[in-house]
């Protein structure tokens, strides 16, 4: 399944940035160190000593070093060297502390301090849900022009440019500046990684290929490249993959293309690439968080983290990917423009297409007056049995969205979601319905079913 | 006020706390002191310098340092002549421990001279890197292998000499024909493994078209075990013991170091021009720039500090005396010690050869599982599955493995137990395969969930439920 572009309509963004606070020395605590027996006045400066001998000893070894997220917009690679107060108190490698405040870190920090800091476990939902990708500071300054041209053949048009960050190449040809696709990706990057425990860690020092090409004609050329590329390889599943690349390269917006093993090899890549095409409508790649970019990037995120879903277990993955995509898209750009877009490839040829209520921008007020006057029921068990776009209709859609919202909407329910998505990708499985309900709190699939339908009535579903 | 009625309570106290529970004190490791003007307090010597002592005063979570020349003369004499205690005494270590709570495994296992290695996941199995025959390889570390496999078209590659296919290796997805071969060398990190005949077989064997391993080689049981290897899924680290391989490739790693106590106090060092040393830091000059090393066989060295690597050059950066003292107590931790405080719960495991097996309960009825970070997925044995009333489908799905592939059911369990550690309402895959008389295999899966730790020398697999 692929995403299509509907419309463009973009709204200004708003970012905030601010710095990590440095700790002071005021943050000794010298209460409860002052010997009942002893000299006072000469004890407690001996107090002080002691207190900083005996922290001394887990800064010189002890816990291991990490990045540290606080949605204020920083990171900071330390070690932890204690917790005070509210504050995890942070040491770098040039050993300096840091400061942060607990409730301002990432759930995987929060979670990092309950079980090395001994911070009691209601710190992990003692937070707000926040938009960690609207947060982070400006990456642009981090970007790289690499000079090499990214060469897939020897016709000029397959021949690119390309921007280096952190976590990705954007591979770019025409006029198309690669600044704000490059700077969603980022941002979206963090925002997982904000969320998921091994998100990090699994990226590792990969980068993800991501390619921008403005003109159809040199789109075109792409895709000629890669329906011959996957001549090349071997297996059932590249049949599928070559099936669908042939019949929807030209209609869709976005494509994910896998790359060749020397590529991937050379550049340490993903296998697979995201590959947009531009053509007349720029807006959504001149805007960071642009509605469509959003919408892909964001669903190849969390695709990419879970893995692979074995097919006799994949019942709601499709609603979960879609759902989080098109919530991270209405979220972060303010409205959708995304249609979906899929080939059926087993019984015939043919493309099948769907997309949400009209209005982009409507779609939770528009649901909630349907879920109100009875006319749609969220039923979970419906949900989880879209398997294939064709079985969606626009109110499918948006109960998709619906439900990641609902995943997603508190802070407690963001710690299951990160607990439910850590089990999908171990389990390779979705979890049944019962499952689903306990790691939300819930006994019955039917009480989830009941919260999620009073969330949707609610004004806190936007 | 807080301060003066302390005081007041104290003073009282002071007067009584000599007669009373002295006795019951000492017993938990306290000692009476005595001040120069005759006040008294009960603590536990943490540890002194020659001006000061470390004390953790009855009552107190954290120890004080208190200057020598305040205490009584018959104190100074006794701490003049203390030693650490070879045994901590429980209040201590619980001070420790609680002190401790910021340190890894890793940390913990350095201190043993055990090198670690950071491993990725291929999907739910554990990936590290080394050389065979000084070819880069990947090495897929698996508990569930009896024996080191390697790949032969990889093998060839590495210049092994290899034998005729008479052999049969055998795994879940039946057997495949085997040959040997010999192995010069196997390096990972400072463990040397020399002259090995290991076998090999096609390990594409029965993938699907296109598929590629995603491994060269099978570090397997016996090899893990002889390593003391130690693995920690929630670390993403296996752990082993340079020291157990071949020949030592660490400079002094053969010299005997004494008392196998003292041999903890060394560890390996890594140089930025690739040498790498072991022994202990013993001194920093004033600046922090140069460090004093003495190697195991006694002879001191001097090192400036940017010759090292980044994480020891981190790690000398932030030496201390007290950290010294630090080390000094948190070697007397176990594994088990560090993990408990992380609510891990710690489960003996029972050797059969080189394969491990943990007791558990399916469908709440005991059984047997086979510890396997090879397998991505759990499974389970067809018949056993059957026999423990969980919901088998038909045979439509595949498992792969060495040997191949073979047919496979979705099989709906309601519970797999370990201990406190529950695994509920799940679909996992049965196949028909010799399991001896485990119902299955409790895979990477599983083990990612609960952040399992393995630990060879001990014989322990340490789950816990987040």
């Amino acid at each position: 399944m692929i995403g299509e572009r509907n419309s463009s309509i973009l709204k200004d963004r708003e970012l905030s940035f601010s710095k990590v606070s440095r700790a002071s020395k005021k943050n000794i605590d010298t209460d409860g160190f002052v010997p009942l027996a002893l000299e006072l006045m000469q004890l407690r400066l001996l107090a002080i000593t002691a207190l900083l001998s005996v922290w001394s000893y887990s800064v010189s070894i002890g816990a291991e070093e990490r990045v540290w997220t606080s949605r204020k917009g920083a990171d900071v690679t330390a070690q932890l060297l204690r917790v005070e107060g509210g504050e995890a108190i942070l040491i770098t490698p040039l050993l300096k502390t840091v400061t942060l405040k607990i409730e301002d870190l990432s759930l995987v920090d929060r979670l990092y301090l309950v079980e090395y800091g001994g911070v009691d476990p209601s710190a992990v939902t003692k937070s707000e849900v926040g938009v960690p990708e609207k947060d982070a500071r400006d990456m642009s300054k981090t970007f790289e022009r690499v000079k090499e041209k990214f060469v897939l053949g020897t016709d000029d048009d397959l021949q690119y440019d390309m921007l280096k960050t952190e976590h990705f190449y954007v591979i770019t040809q025409g006029k198309i500046r690669p600044m704000d696709v490059a700077e969603v990706a980022e941002r979206l990057w963090r925002g997982m990684a904000f969320q998921h425990v091994n998100f990090r860690e699994d990226w590792g020092a990969r980068r993800k290929l991501i390619f921008l090409v403005e003109d159809k004609k040199a789109y075109a050329k792409l895709g000629d490249w890669y329906k011959a590329h996957l001549l090349t390889l071997e297996g059932e599943h590249m049949r599928d993959v070559a099936v669908r690349a042939r019949m929807l390269w030209e209609e869709s917006s976005s494509q994910t293309i896998y790359m060749p093993d020397p590529i991937v090899a050379k550049l340490n890549i993903f296998g697979t690439a995201k590959a947009f095409q531009i053509g007349d409508i720029k807006n959504s790649y001149t805007e960071v968080f642009g509605a469509f970019p959003t919408h892909s990037l964001s669903g190849t995120l969390l695709s990419e983290f879970i893995g692979g879903i074995a097919d006799y277990a994949e019942d709601g993955a499709m609603a979960l990917r879609i759902g989080h995509a098109y919530y991270k898209e209405i979220k972060l750009a303010g409205h959708t423009e995304t249609s979906l877009l899929d080939a059926e490839v087993y019984d015939q040829d043919e493309i099948v297409k769907a997309k949400g209520f009209d209005d982009g921008t409507k779609w939770a007020k528009t649901l909630r007056e349907l879920v109100r006057k009875g006319k749609v029921e969220p039923s979970l068990e419906k949900l989880l049995g879209w398997k294939e776009v064709k079985d969606l209709t626009p109110e499918s859609i948006v109960l998709c969205y619906s439900f990641a919202y609902y995943l997603q909407s508190t802070p407690e329910r963001l710690n299951s979601f990160a607990n439910m998505i850590r089990r999908v990708q171990y389990d390779g499985a979705m979890p049944v319905p019962l499952e689903l309900a306990k790691l939300y709190g819930f006994k019955t699939s039917k009480e989830f079913e009941t919260d999620w339908t009073e969330f949707i009535k609610s004004q806190d579903f936007k | 006020m807080k301060i003066l009625s302390s005081r007041i309570l104290v003073l009282l106290f002071a007067g009584l706390a000599v007669a009373a529970g002295l006795l019951f004190a000492e017993e938990e490791g306290y000692r009476t002191f005595t001040d120069a003007k005759g006040r008294t307090l009960e603590a536990i010597v943490v540890s002194k310098t020659d001006t000061a002592v470390n004390l953790l005063i009855k009552g107190r979570e954290n120890p004080v340092e208190v200057a020598l020349k305040l205490l009584s003369s018959k104190d100074q004499a006794f701490l003049k002549s203390w030693v650490p205690p070879k045994v901590p005494s429980a209040e201590l270590k619980k001070l420790f421990l609680k002190k401790c709570r910021t340190l890894t495994v890793r940390e913990l296992l350095e201190l043993r001279g055990y090198e670690s290695f950071k491993f990725t996941f291929a999907n739910n199995s554990l990936i590290i890197p080394g050389l065979l025959n000084g070819k880069k390889a990947r090495f897929l570390v698996d508990t569930g292998a009896h024996n080191t496999i390697l790949h032969d078209a990889f093998a060839k590659e590495a210049g092994c000499r290899m034998g005729p296919y008479d052999e049969v290796v055998a795994g879940v997805g039946g057997t495949a024909p085997a040959a040997y071969t010999k192995v010069d060398r196997i390096q990972l990190g400072e463990t040397l493994l020399l002259g090995k005949k290991l076998l090999c077989t096609d390990l594409t064997n029965g993938l699907p078209a296109g598929s590629k391993p995603k491994e060269d080689a099978i570090i397997g049981g016996e090899l893990l075990a002889r390593l003391d290897a130690v693995i920690s899924y929630r670390e993403r680290l296996i752990f082993l013991r340079p020291d157990l391989g071949d020949k030592p490739e660490v400079a002094d790693v053969g010299e005997k170091a004494g008392e196998k106590e003292s041999q903890f106090d060394f560890r390996i060092f890594k140089l930025k021009d690739g040498t790498t040393i072991r022994g202990k830091l013993v001194a920093k000059n004033e600046s922090g720039t140069g460090i004093t090393i003495e190697l195991v066989n006694g002879e001191n060295r001097g090192f400036t500090v940017d010759r090292f690597k980044p994480e020891d050059e981190l790690l000398i950066r932030r030496w201390s005396e007290d950290a010294v003292a630090f080390e000094r107590n948190c070697r007397d931790l176990t594994v088990k010690d560090l993990l408990n405080i992380r609510s891990y719960q710690s489960f003996e495991t029972e050797r059969k050869g080189n394969h491990i097996y943990v007791e558990g309960a399916l469908n709440g009825d005991k059984a047997k599982f086979l510890v396997d970070t090879g397998a991505d997925g759990s499974l389970f044995n067809i018949g056993s599955a059957n026999q423990y009333r969980c919901e088998v489908g038909p045979m439509d799905q595949w498992v792969y493995g060495i040997g191949g592939r073979a047919p496979a059911a979705v099989t709906k369990f309601k519970s797999i137990a370990v201990g406190k550690t529950l695994i509920e309402n799940r679909r996992i895959l049965s196949a028909d395969f010799s399991s001896r008389d485990s119902v299955g295999i409790y895979g990477g899966d599983f083990m990612r969930e609960l952040d399992a730790v393995i630990t060879y020398r001990e014989m322990r697999l340490f789950l816990r439920q987040r």
